[in-house]
C-alpha cells in the first residue's frame, strides 16, 4: 500500500506549490482501509510540505463546499477499492482556492481538476484491512438461490470483465448467471463422440484459468474441453482444450493462488490423482486414487486448494500445492473453499458422503481439529457441486452449491455470512 | 396388509398401504431414490445372489430369473426400457422408424459399437442375431415370429430371415408378416439382444460385462470398458446362486452385496419386481375327457387361498396376466360343472421352485377337499421340459418368467412356454392384431385353449447390504448391475 500512496501523493502534488489540501478519503465496501489509507496519504502529503486538513463523517458527503470553508488550496479526494489482487486509488484534485471570477458562484468548481491514478498488488494485510472487521459479520446462512433446468454436473464462481459471475455445466451446456442466479447466456455442448458414453456424467468449469474472466469447461468423454470469453455477458467460444486422458491439460479449479489443472481418467466421470500449478500434458498421476472434483480458494490462506478422493476424503493443499494435513472424512461432492468470516483463511463448506434424497451443507473451519461452524437443516435433494466467490459484494467469500433434485433439475444454494443478503 | 419400505439414509420405516406399495413394486419406481445422492465411484467386486445358480447365459436360451440376470449384464439390446418403463434407444442411434403402417421397421445402429472381443457391432450382427432368436435351438422364437421367414428359421428350412434386409454396415429393414406398432418392444425384450458366436460357439455380447470365467462360486464377470452405456462402476461381477438361509447368511456377514430371492431378508433396504413369474395349472390332453372336467376343478380353486403359504411377493391370478399388465377381464361363460373330473391326479413341477412347492401343496390340499387325490412329482427342469413337450403328465405346475410386460407379448410367452414355439408364433399374431380391449378375451380363449389355469404370479425381492447405491431393476424384473455402486466399508463394518 506504501507504494500506492506515495505514487499517488507524488502525482497530486506535482506542480502544486505548498499549501492546504483538504483530504477527503472514501473505500466503499472496505471500511477497514480507510483510517490506515488517510494515515499514510496525510503523512505522505506532509512530506510534501502540505498541510493536511482530513474530511471525515458529514464532511465527505460536501467536501468541495466544506474544503473551502476550511480555506483548502485543494482538495484530494481518493476512492480506494480492491480489484481481484490489486489496489487501485482513483483521486481527484480539485482547486479550492477563493476565485476572484468566481466570487458570485461560490460552489462553482474551478479549472484546473484533474484526476489521478495508483495501483499496487494487494498483500494479505492489504486484504486483512479491506475486509469487514469481525463483528460486522453476521451468521452464517443457507439460502435458496434459483432452480435451473437439467442436472448441474459442475459450478464455477469468479469474476469477468462484468463482475462476478457463476456458470454452471450440465448435459446440454454451459450457463452464465449473474450472482443471483439470473441466466445471462448459454453455451450448448458440441455432440458426444461416438463410441461409449461416460456412466456418470461429469464435467469441470473454471471462471479465470485462462485470462481473466474466461471459462474453461470439459466434460467427461468429449476430446476436447473449450475456452469461452464472457465479455459483455455472453459466452463465445475462445479455443479448444486438447484433452489427453490422465494429463494435466483440464483446468479443474481457478482461484485467488491461480488455477490447478488436472484430467479426467478415460472412460470415467472421475479425475486421476494428478494436480499442476499450469496445463502439463506430459505429467501423470501420480496414484491410483481417483478424484471427484477440485476446488480452489477465492482468497487462499495457509489453503489455497481443495481435492477430493472417490472416497469421500478431501486433501487440503497449500499455495505451492503441498499437501497442508489433515485430509478431512466424509465430504460428499458438493464443496467450496470460500472464507466466509474474513479471517483470512477459507473454511471449508461441505455437504454429506451420504447418499439420499435429502443433503446437508456444512461449513467447516480448518486447522490442527475441524470444527464444524455451522451445518444447515436437510434441504431436498443432493450436492453435487460447489463453488465460491464474494457474490454479495460484502468484501467476505460466500459460497454457492448445486443440488440435483430427485425430480430432475438443480437448486443452486447461497451460503453467506452476509447479513443483508435475502434472496 | 402394510409392507414396509426402507429409508436407507435415515434408517426409518416407512409405513404404507399395501396397495401403495404394490404400486411402487409395479412401477419398480425405487431407483430415483437409490440413484440421488453423492456421487457414484467406481470399483469394488459385486457379489450378487439369486435363486439358482445362472447356468444359461444364451439370450435365445434364457428362462430362469437367474439366467435372465446374468443375460441382463452380459448382453445389450437395440432398444432399451429405463427406470421409467420409457423406449428408449440402446444399442441403436434412434428409435426404430416404422414404415409401410409398422411393418417394416428401419433400424439404424448407433456409431463405434464393439463387442467384448473388440470387433465392431455392425447390421449384419444384427440381422444373425434375429435369425438365431427365430432358430429351432431358440427357446424364445415365438418373439422373432412376425418376422417374414421366421416360420423357415424355426423349423430349419433356412437359415436367415427373408424379412431381414442389411442396408449398410449400420442400418437394415426388418419387414413382419402382419403390422405391429410395438415391434420396438421385441427389440428391447433380453431374448433379442445382439450376439455373435466366438469360438467353438461360445456367444460374445456387448452388455456392460462380460464373460471372466467360472468357478464353484459362480459366474464371474468383467466390466466392459467398451459398453455403448459407459463402463460399469463395479471392477468385477460374481453372479451365484443361493439358498434362502445362506442368502440371509452372506447379506448379514457382508459376504454378498445384494440377495434376489422370492423370501424378504433382514436389514438393508429393499424393493421387489413386478410379478413376472406366472404359474400356471395346466392339464394334459392324455386325460381326454376327463381334461375340461378337470381344468374346471382347478379353476374353482381359491387362488388366494393356494398362495397362503407362497413367501414370494404374490398375486393371485383370475386371468392368465397380473392386473398390472392386463387391466379388466373377459366375461366368463366357462361350466363349473366338474363332473367327471379326474379322481387321481399326477401333479408334476419343475425341481428347485420352492414358492411353487408351497403352492403345489396347497392345491393337494384343497383338491383332496373336491374329491381329487392328487400325487406331487418333481423333476429335473431338462425332464420337466421334455415330460412337458411329450404331453407326459396329468397335471403340471408351469412356471412361466415373462421376459416382457407387454401384454401380447407376454400372452405369447405363455403360449409358447406351454403349447410350444407354433402357439407362440400364432398366439402372438392374434394378440398384436387384438386391440387392447379385446385382449382380455383373447387371454381367456387362450386358456381353454391350453387347457391351463392361471394360480398366481410371483416377484422376486432385492435386498442389498447397506453401503450398496445405485441398484434397480428393469421392468422385465432384472437387476441393473452395471449401475450400482459401493460406498467405502467404514472401519469394523463388514
Amino acid at each position: 500500500m506504501e507504494r500506492a500512496v506515495e505514487d499517488l501523493a507524488t502525482r497530486a502534488t506535482d506542480g502544486v506549490e505548498p499549501g492546504k489540501v483538504a483530504l477527503a478519503v472514501l473505500a466503499p465496501g472496505s471500511e477497514g482501509l480507510r483510517e490506515p489509507l488517510e494515515t499514510a496519504l496525510a503523512a505522505a502529503l506532509a512530506r510534501r510540505e502540505q498541510t493536511v486538513l482530513p474530511l471525515r463523517g458529514s464532511q465527505l458527503a460536501d467536501a468541495e463546499g466544506t474544503a473551502r470553508a476550511l480555506g483548502a488550496d485543494l482538495l484530494l479526494r481518493v476512492r480506494a477499492s480492491l480489484g481481484g489482487s490489486t489496489l487501485v486509488l482513483s483521486g481527484e484534485v480539485i482547486p479550492t482556492r477563493a476565485n476572484f471570477f468566481l466570487q458570485r458562484a461560490p460552489s462553482a468548481r474551478g479549472a484546473g481538476a484533474r484526476l489521478v491514478t495508483a495501483t499496487a498488488p494487494a498483500d494479505e494485510q492489504l486484504r486483512a484491512l479491506t475486509a469487514p472487521a469481525r463483528p460486522d459479520v453476521g451468521p452464517i446462512r443457507l439460502l435458496p438461490l434459483v432452480e435451473l433446468p437439467g442436472r448441474a454436473l459442475a459450478i464455477a464462481a469468479g469474476t469477468t470483465e462484468n463482475g462476478v459471475r457463476l456458470a454452471t455445466v450440465t448435459p446440454a451446456g454451459v450457463s452464465l448467471l449473474d450472482p443471483r442466479g439470473v441466466q445471462l447466456a448459454f453455451h450448448p455442448l458440441p455432440p458426444p463422440p461416438p463410441g461409449p458414453r461416460v456412466r456418470d456424467a461429469s464435467a469441470v468449469i473454471s471462471i479465470g484459468a485462462f485470462a481473466g474472466g474466461r471459462l474453461a469447461y470439459a466434460a467427461a468423454g468429449w476430446p476436447e474441453g473449450e475456452i469461452l470469453s464472457a465479455a459483455s455477458d455472453e459466452l463465445v467460444h475462445a479455443a479448444w482444450i486438447a484433452l489427453a486422458p490422465a494429463s494435466a491439460a483440464t483446468p479443474i479449479a481457478a482461484g485467488g493462488a491461480g488455477a490447478l489443472f488436472g484430467g479426467f481418467v478415460q472412460g470415467r466421470g472421475v479425475l486421476a490423482d494428478l494436480v499442476s500449478a499450469f496445463p502439463d500434458p506430459g505429467a501423470r498421476p501420480v496414484s491410483a486414487r481417483e478424484l471427484f472434483a477440485a476446488a480452489a480458494a477465492p482468497r487462499p490462506g495457509r489453503v489455497a486448494y481443495a481435492v477430493l478422493g472417490t472416497d469421500y476424503s478431501l486433501r487440503l493443499l497449500g499455495p505451492t500445492l503441498a499437501p497442508v494435513p489433515p485430509d478431512i472424512p466424509a465430504v460428499g461432492a458438493g464443496f467450496a473453499l470460500a472464507d466466509l468470516d474474513g479471517d483470512g483463511e477459507p473454511e471449508l463448506v461441505a455437504s454429506t458422503a451420504t447418499p439420499g434424497r435429502s443433503d446437508r451443507a456444512r461449513v467447516v473451519r480448518l486447522g490442527a481439529r475441524a470444527d464444524v461452524a455451522f451445518e444447515s437443516s436437510d434441504v431436498e435433494g443432493a450436492f453435487v457441486a460447489g463453488a465460491a466467490a464474494d457474490l454479495t459484494g460484502d468484501g467476505l467469500d460466500d459460497a454457492v452449491l448445486a443440488a440435483v433434485l430427485p425430480g430432475g433439475g438443480t437448486r443452486l444454494w447461497i451460503l453467506t455470512s452476509d447479513a443483508r443478503a435475502a434472496w | 396388509m402394510t409392507c414396509c419400505l426402507r429409508d436407507r439414509r435415515r434408517g426409518r420405516g416407512i409405513a404404507a398401504p399395501w396397495a401403495a406399495c404394490l404400486l411402487v413394486s409395479l412401477a419398480v419406481a425405487l431407483p430415483a431414490a437409490a440413484r440421488a445422492g453423492t456421487r457414484p465411484r467406481y470399483g469394488g467386486e459385486l457379489r450378487i445372489l439369486l435363486p439358482t445358480q445362472p447356468v444359461q447365459p444364451d439370450p435365445a436360451r434364457a428362462t430362469s430369473p437367474a439366467d435372465l440376470a446374468a443375460v441382463r449384464a452380459m448382453h445389450a439390446t437395440l432398444v432399451d426400457v429405463d427406470e421409467h418403463g420409457r423406449l428408449r434407444p440402446g444399442l441403436l442411434e434412434t428409435m426404430p422408424e416404422p414404415e409401410e403402417g409398422a411393418r417394416a421397421w428401419r433400424l439404424r445402429l448407433a456409431p463405434a459399437l464393439r463387442f467384448q472381443n473388440g470387433q465392431p457391432v455392425g447390421a449384419a450382427d444384427v440381422a444373425a442375431s434375429l435369425a438365431r432368436l427365430a432358430g429351432p435351438a431358440s427357446i424364445h422364437s415365438w418373439l422373432a415370429a412376425p418376422i417374414e421367414g421366421a416360420a423357415a428359421v424355426r423349423e430349419g428350412r433356412a437359415t436367415l430371415l427373408a424379412g431381414v434386409q442389411v442396408l449398410s454396415d449400420r442400418e437394415l429393414r426388418v419387414s413382419l408378416s402382419y403390422p405391429f406398432p410395438e415391434f420396438a418392444r421385441v427389440l428391447a425384450a433380453l431374448p433379442s439382444a445382439v450376439v455373435r458366436a466366438g469360438p467353438g460357439g461360445a456367444l460374445v455380447g456387448a452388455g456392460p460385462f462380460q464373460f471372466a470365467g467360472r468357478t464353484e462360486r459362480g459366474l464371474h464377470l468383467a466390466p466392459f470398458d467398451g459398453f455403448h452405456g459407459g463402463r460399469p462402476y463395479s471392477d468385477g461381477l460374481l453372479l451365484s446362486g443361493a439358498d434362502a438361509r445362506g442368502a440371509a447368511r452372506a447379506l448379514q456377514s457382508g459376504a454378498a452385496e445384494a440377495v434376489f430371492r422370492p423370501e424378504p431378508m433382514d436389514g438393508g433396504g429393499g424393493m421387489q419386481t413386478a410379478p413376472m413369474g406366472v404359474v400356471l395349472a395346466l392339464v394334459s390332453h392324455r386325460l381326454g375327457p376327463a381334461g375340461e372336467p378337470t381344468r374346471r376343478a382347478l379353476a374353482a380353486l381359491d387362488r388366494h387361498d393356494l398362495t397362503r403359504f407362497v413367501r414370494a411377493p404374490v398375486t393371485p391370478l383370475a386371468e392368465l396376466l397380473p392386473p398390472s399388465f392386463l387391466p379388466g377381464s373377459a366375461p366368463r361363460t366357462t361350466s363349473r360343472d366338474t363332473r367327471g373330473r379326474a379322481s387321481k391326479l399326477g401333479v408334476l413341477l419343475p425341481e428347485g421352485a420352492d414358492a411353487l412347492r408351497a403352492a403345489a401343496a396347497r392345491l393337494q390340499v384343497k383338491l383332496h377337499d373336491h374329491g381329487v387325490r392328487v400325487a406331487l412329482e418333481t423333476a429335473s427342469p431338462a425332464a420337466f421340459a421334455s415330460r412337458l413337450s411329450s404331453g407326459d403328465f396329468d397335471a403340471a405346475l408351469v412356471p412361466v418368467w415373462l421376459v416382457s410386460r407387454a401384454p401380447a407379448l407376454a400372452l405369447a410367452q405363455i403360449a409358447a412356454a406351454v403349447g410350444g414355439p407354433e402357439h407362440g408364433a400364432r398366439a402372438l399374431a392374434r394378440t398384436v392384431a387384438a386391440d387392447a380391449a379385446a385382449l382380455p378375451s383373447v387371454a381367456a380363449s387362450l386358456e381353454t385353449e391350453l387347457l391351463a389355469v392361471p394360480l398366481h404370479a410371483t416377484g422376486l425381492r432385492a435386498t442389498a447390504r447397506p453401503g450398496v447405491e445405485g441398484l434397480w431393476l428393469h421392468e422385465d424384473g432384472t437387476p441393473e448391475l452395471g449401475d450400482v455402486w459401493l460406498m467405502p466399508r467404514q472401519e469394523g463394518k463388514p
